[in-house]
């Protein structure tokens, strides 16, 4: 456990030394607020208005668990994983006194530090921006709740996303690569309900499914299950190939 | 090491390779560029997976007792390779967090003994190749070892930093009983550095460790040596 732990620190200190990783999070605070602002601007200025302005940190949650977060997560992984290969910096810590198990566990537990410090950080800001801005929030629990049930497909994403990457021996390759299956496997959603209903991207912003046609636990326990097998099954295929590739 | 053996697809790769590196030697592991010294090297400290064989390192076997086997052990692999967004310090902080009795102290010891405290804070990146190659073994040496493997450690490095690299092999091989498995294919540099020699010629073990002391009393040299081992196997 002691190795396990170590290497957590590394990993994770290894993804905030890199200066676009902290430049991605100012961005996406910045980001949040400036929305907030636009927002705030046509709510006075316009009679009609098309942003629901009650659940403006819910509506943020929607547009970055679709977009950014899978572009961060993806960015996340490449670095880890292909981009030490390329970089010839992976055998650094293959040769330490750490099994392979531990070293992929520790990096998937550094990008869903990312992901939840994404979360995290446009939680807080939009929160704040929307009381700064007097723009209406009816139930900070229902938000709160919404950004912790996102959690759960952010995490999948990141088994995926470290998934994805073991095919590839370069980072920029494997940022590409995946953002471009990504986009893929959204676009083979939208013309297929069978398998719309069925992927796990289309969960991503899980918490949007409750406030739409409220809670129902059979289907919610349904999607948790159906989440849960497509996290199983992406570690287990994604520890297979880190756990064979040779540097 | 008994019976190692990886053949890659393109049909290259090591056979049935045998030897034993006793504690106190300087092992060198001989051989022209391609022979599959990397190869071995690799396979002893996991990097990659070898078909046949097996490689056991202070009682402890690498496939199965993987932490205990690798926590005396350093190593630097193909290329003296390092984080080099991270400052020299940090490399050897990284290093440090797998061993509980490495302190700040060490760091700082281990950075004045390869002659980096000037540059401690200073990013790895802007290193030259010498002063990369000093933090690489830096890095290995850290824990305090057992066995180091090193793999070319001079390649790249002029003739000031070959010699500081040896004497530094040297003097921590006899002051701080450290072993080391060195591979190189500068004949030369095996003679000044090592005490015992192996010899590996297309992925085959020619010889499985001989006292260079002893191959001086039949031979001038040990390019002699050398010369008449891997003619004797019938490749030259």
């Amino acid at each position: 456990m002691d190795s396990l732990k170590a290497n957590v620190i590394n990993e994770v200190r290894k993804l905030f030394l890199k200066k676009k990783t902290l430049a991605y999070l100012i961005l996406m605070a910045m980001m949040s607020f400036l929305t907030a602002l636009f927002i705030s601007n046509i709510q006075a200025k316009l009679i009609f208005i098309a942003v629901n302005s009650i659940s403006y940190p819910i509506m943020l949650l929607a547009i970055f668990t679709n977009s950014f977060l899978p572009l961060f997560v993806f960015m996340a992984a490449s670095d880890l994983f292909p981009g030490e290969i390329a970089d010839r910096t992976l055998k650094l810590v293959l040769t330490m006194p750490i099994s392979r198990f531990k070293i992929y566990i520790s990096k998937l537990i550094a990008i869903s530090s990312y992901a939840l410090l994404n979360f995290c950080v446009i939680f807080f800001v939009s929160l704040l921006s929307a009381l700064c801005l007097n723009i209406k929030i009816t139930s900070i629990t229902n938000v709160a709740l919404s950004y912790l049930a996102d959690l759960v497909p952010a995490l999948i994403l990141v088994i995926f996303a470290s998934f994805i990457v073991q095919f590839f021996r370069s980072g920029s390759t494997a940022l590409i690569s995946s953002i471009f299956i990504f986009i893929a496997v959204k676009t083979l959603s939208l013309f297929n309900t069978l398998v719309n209903n069925n992927l796990f991207t289309t969960y991503l912003n899980w918490s949007s499914l409750w406030l739409a046609s409220g809670t129902n636990p059979f289907r919610e326990l349904n999607l948790l299950l159906l989440l849960l097998a497509y996290g199983i099954i992406f570690f287990t295929a994604g520890y297979y190939l880190f756990d064979r590739n040779e540097v | 090491m008994a019976g190692l053996t990886k053949i890659y697809k393109n049909g290259r790769g090591v056979k049935d390779i045998t030897f034993d590196v006793y504690t106190g030697d300087i092992f060198g592991f001989l051989g022209p560029n391609g022979a599959g010294k990397t190869t071995v090297m690799k396979g002893i400290t996991g990097l990659n997976t070898i078909q046949k064989g097996n490689v056991r390192i202070l009682g402890y076997d690498l496939n199965f007792q993987f932490e205990s086997a690798m926590r005396n052990v350093g190593s630097i692999i193909e290329t003296a390779d390092v984080y080099e967004y991270m400052s020299a310090y940090e490399n050897l902080k990284f290093v440090s967090r797998f061993y509980k009795n490495v302190n700040e102290e060490d760091i700082d010891n281990l950075l004045e003994l390869v002659n980096l405290t000037k540059y401690k804070q200073e990013k790895a990146g802007k290193f030259s190749l010498g002063m990369k190659q000093r933090l690489a073994l830096a890095r290995a040496l850290l824990p305090n070892p057992k066995l180091i493997i090193l793999d070319e450690p001079t390649n790249g490095l002029d003739i000031e930093g070959t010699v500081q690299m040896r004497n530094l092999i040297k003097e921590l091989a006899e002051k701080r009983k450290m072993t080391f498995f060195i591979s190189s294919h500068l004949v030369h540099e095996v003679e000044l550095m090592c005490n015992k020699v192996a010899i590996i010629h297309e992925g085959r073990l020619v010889n499985s460790g001989i006292s260079i002391e002893s191959i001086k009393k039949d031979f001038n040299s040990l390019e002699d040596f050398y010369l008449d081992q891997v003619k004797e196997g019938g490749k030259v």
